[in-house]
């Protein structure tokens, strides 16, 4: 994959599962963007190691100018740096790199802050933002912002299946259609709620009892993204298939990014099937020689 | 209940946005509402924060971005650059919502910025926001980073080199990345430049394997960088003790920011809302055009006027009845949040509002308590009021009783007027509850109710939906609060209900009751 079109965007970096490798695609990433970089991450990372090199982390690779976010409560970070701002009462300081080095990236407790921050960043000088983060806690700004995210994954062969339903469910529902924002959300950004007409809204969690009682008068159901969907691919396209459905935010999936793990190439293409494969990057790490595992 | 909860104090105070670190930890006291001395400092503060707003625009737009970023303090033991960089935030911020105040105005705040030197201190790296132990804290700074930038070229240089070997001989590219993927077929590459680890089943991790020049020099680095962190560690603990000297001069400028930051917020709320000063002191509660802005702007989304209330109270009970839906409880409501918002030191809503400054303010009325009747907990209510209460007194009582039998609730409620009359308290009670006693310490008042000429035109017969039967009601409706006769009894119930819809048979069986119980009293 040519990742050039990255350069000047937001990008989001979400991840199925523990050590799945978003940290290491994250320097992978880095190491690719031109003009100042920022990068921070959303929620408290509880991995200690990186799934690849084995080292403790998350330790970003920056460089002069590099702008981050870590949090004061834990370490200091190594990497020379001016401190240049903070959030949740000094408790999140934004830093900007002096020299090439190594630090740890934290980020907001809650997910208010995170447009604001990426805002901050952008009037500091920031060209492309990265952003780290479950997929859970970035809905608004990364709809708001027209983001791109980048879903990592490393499928082993006990978690293969698990893996390809949950990269199935996230390529059907990328192709789900847009509610009118407007018409969705009041002027304070609360969505509506309940059935009004043919329209069924839902900003709360999609789950499979709820889909049960859905109204049966209610021809079109409104979600508000595809994180608030709690089915699995078979209650996803019974509903679909009952229901006309729509996410109220937009969630711009740039490719799932697929870290093999004891899997070969022809084991999670023949699980995966075409729809999900079209958007599959494998490990970018490799040396383009290794051909199909 | 809480008497907060009965003003709905919530709904006006979402308009209520404190910006500083200090101004938002403070905001969570303002109702702590007893203190007068406080209550009167807090209302000349926004008074002059309102004259501010208006009178100087640029300045005041000035001062909200300043004090949008005055952090909260870090407690006093400082033990890094990230403490030194709030506090430096801190003064910068401070100093400029300062120098935005003429004297008259700092003097009304207790606002005196006396810091420069510290900040001045703070600031050898640049004025602004940011901090960074810049060379000129420490000469010896400007030697050991020039000796970290030499060493860094070197090590650029050497690990360029050295990449575009293992280019040349793997095909290996690690000038961007620290590992590489292979596989099986690297296995055999015995190259002394790479190491080669299981990754899986399938594949292996390559990362370079750095020549020992590059080795030694990265730890020459790493002693200076320790070297240069050592430096940096003494100038942070140098300027951390000139910091803690001025502490308790600081935690002061934190809280006259607190109390500027609270006075812009509630004159800017005020500006909005079209809150004006109230007067507390007196014996008599007085108010004119006093309203509950947040029901005044629903009604205006909705097309209907709003009657604000107008209304000398001149005895310390006040029992008010009226019709369903007439406007009693909305006319204690609105007394209660002017009380609160004027003992917090707030504009209210009321073009006029003169009260006393009350010991202890409460509203009768259920809470819920777990296997507690609706009644017990109504009594246990009032008798913790009853030991809670510090005179002078104001009690809001909302139908008190009403789940309980009619002719003992009007016993009970007649006693509790007899009972506050004769103490420092004052008692507003909205009730249906007909034939109470007549204390010569109460006024009975009533809410106007139906305007009968209007309602008999039969304007209302259009009312389609339960919103258009609501607004119908609301139309024919007048809601100015009125002395009346002791025993006045409410005639509008059935009038409402037929607005509302109630089927026809049920209604005229009522009215046939209600004029059977009439002879009966009059018998």
């Amino acid at each position: 994959m040519d990742f050039s079109g990255i350069n000047g965007k937001n990008i989001f970096i979400a991840g199925f599962g523990k050590n799945c490798g978003k940290t290491t695609f994250l320097n992978f990433l880095l190491s690719r963007i031109e003009g100042r970089r920022a990068c921070f991450s959303i929620g408290v990372d509880g991995e200690k190691k990186d799934s690849f090199s084995g080292t403790a982390k998350p330790a970003i690779k920056l460089m002069p100018g590099d702008m981050f976010l870590y949090n004061r409560e834990f370490s200091a970070p190594v990497i020379a740096s001016k401190i240049t701002g903070s959030y949740e009462n000094g408790r999140i300081i934004a830093a900007e790199a002096l020299r090439p080095g190594f630090a740890e990236i934290h980020g907001p407790s809650g997910n208010q802050k995170i447009t604001e921050i990426i805002s901050d960043f952008r009037l500091a000088g920031a060209d492309t933002v990265i952003i780290d983060g479950a997929l859970d806690r970035i809905t608004q700004a990364a709809s708001i912002s027209k983001a791109k995210l980048f879903y990592v994954c490393r499928p082993s062969p006990d978690t293969l299946k698990e893996t390809c339903l949950k990269l199935k469910l996230l390529t059907a529902m990328s192709s789900t259609g847009l509610f009118k924002y407007d018409s969705v959300f009041s002027e304070n950004g609360e969505m509506k709620n309940g059935l009004e007409g043919e329209n069924f809204y839902l900003p709360n969690a999609l789950t499979a009892d709820r889909a049960e009682n859905i109204p049966k008068e209610a021809r079109n159901v409104v979600l508000s993204d595809m994180t608030k969907v709690f089915l699995d691919l078979k209650g996803w396209e019974r509903l679909n298939l009952s229901k006309k459905v729509f996410f109220a935010l937009n969630i711009r999936l740039e490719a799932f990014i697929v870290n093999l793990y004891n899997v070969s190439k022809a084991e999670f293409e023949s699980e995966a099937g075409k729809e999900v494969l079209r958007r599959t990057v494998y490990n970018p790490y490799e040396h383009t020689s290794i051909c199909g595992h | 209940m809480n008497i907060l909860l009965f003003a709905d104090i919530e709904k006006i105070m979402a308009g209520f946005r404190p910006l500083s670190g200090p101004g938002k930890l403070e905001s969570e006291k303002i109702f702590e509402l007893y203190d007068e001395k406080r209550s009167k400092e807090r209302l000349e503060h926004v008074k002059a924060a309102f004259s501010f707003l208006r009178n100087k625009k640029i300045l005041s737009d000035k001062i909200k971005y300043h004090l949008k970023r005055v952090p909260i303090l870090p407690d006093c033991r400082f033990s890094g650059r990230e403490e030194i960089f709030i506090v430096k935030k801190f003064l910068n911020n401070v100093k400029a919502v300062h120098s935005c105040m003429e004297n008259r105005e700092r003097k009304i705040f207790d606002f005196h910025f006396e810091m420069q030197d510290l900040l001045e201190r703070l600031s050898l790296d640049s004025k602004s926001d940011e901090f960074y132990i810049s060379d000129a804290y420490n000469p010896a700074l400007a030697v050991i980073r020039k000796k970290i930038a030499e060493m860094e070229r070197k090590e650029a240089a050497l690990k360029k080199a050295f990449f575009e070997k293992i280019l040349a001989e793997s095909g290996l590219d690690f000038r961007k990345d620290d590992f590489i993927i292979v596989g099986p077929e690297f296995r055999e590459k015995k190259l002394e430049s790479i190491s080669i680890e299981p990754h899986d089943n399938y594949s292996f991790i390559v990362k370079p394997v750095l020549p020992r020049g590059i080795i030694d020099l990265l730890f020459e680095k790493e002693k200076a960088v320790k070297e240069e962190k050592e430096i940096e560690n003494a100038v942070v603990s140098e300027i951390s003790s000139e910091i803690e000297k001025k502490y308790r001069e600081m935690k002061a400028l934190e809280k006259a920011i607190a109390r500027i930051d609270i006075a812009f917020a509630a004159a800017q709320m005020a500006a909005e809302m079209g809150l004006n000063p109230p007067q507390l002191g007196g014996g008599k509660i007085e108010c004119e055009g006093a309203f509950l802005p947040v029901l005044k702007k629903e009604l205006a989304e909705m097309k209907i006027d709003y009657t604000p209330l107008s209304f000398s109270f001149d005895r310390k009970i006040n029992v008010i009845t009226g019709s369903n839906m007439g406007g009693k409880t909305v006319a204690i409501k609105t007394i209660a949040l002017c009380q609160v918002l004027a003992q917090a030191g707030f504009f209210v809503p009321a073009k006029k509002y003169k009260a006393p400054f009350f010991s202890s303010i409460f509203c009768l009325g259920e809470k819920e308590q777990a296997g507690l009747s609706s009644f017990a907990a109504e009594i246990n209510d009032l008798i913790s009021v009853l030991s809670h209460s510090k005179q002078p007194c104001l009690i809001f009582s909302d139908e008190f009783a009403r789940t309980t039998d009619s002719l003992q609730a009007s016993a009970l409620l007649s006693s509790l007027i007899d009972f506050f009359s004769s103490r420092n308290v004052y008692f507003f009670v909205v009730t249906h509850l007909s034939g109470l006693a007549g204390s010569s310490m109460a006024d009975f008042l009533s809410m106007k109710g139906f305007s009968g000429s209007l309602y008999k035109k039969g304007a209302h017969n259009n009312a389609e939906t339960q919103a258009d039967k609501i607004k119908a009601i609301n139309r024919h409706m007048r809601y100015e609060l009125v002395r009346s006769p002791q025993k006045r009894e409410s005639g509008d119930a059935l009038a409402v209900a037929e607005m509302l819809g109630l089927p026809k048979e049920i209604l005229s069986s009522a009215v046939k009751y209600l004029e059977k119980y009439r002879q009966k009293e009059t018998i």
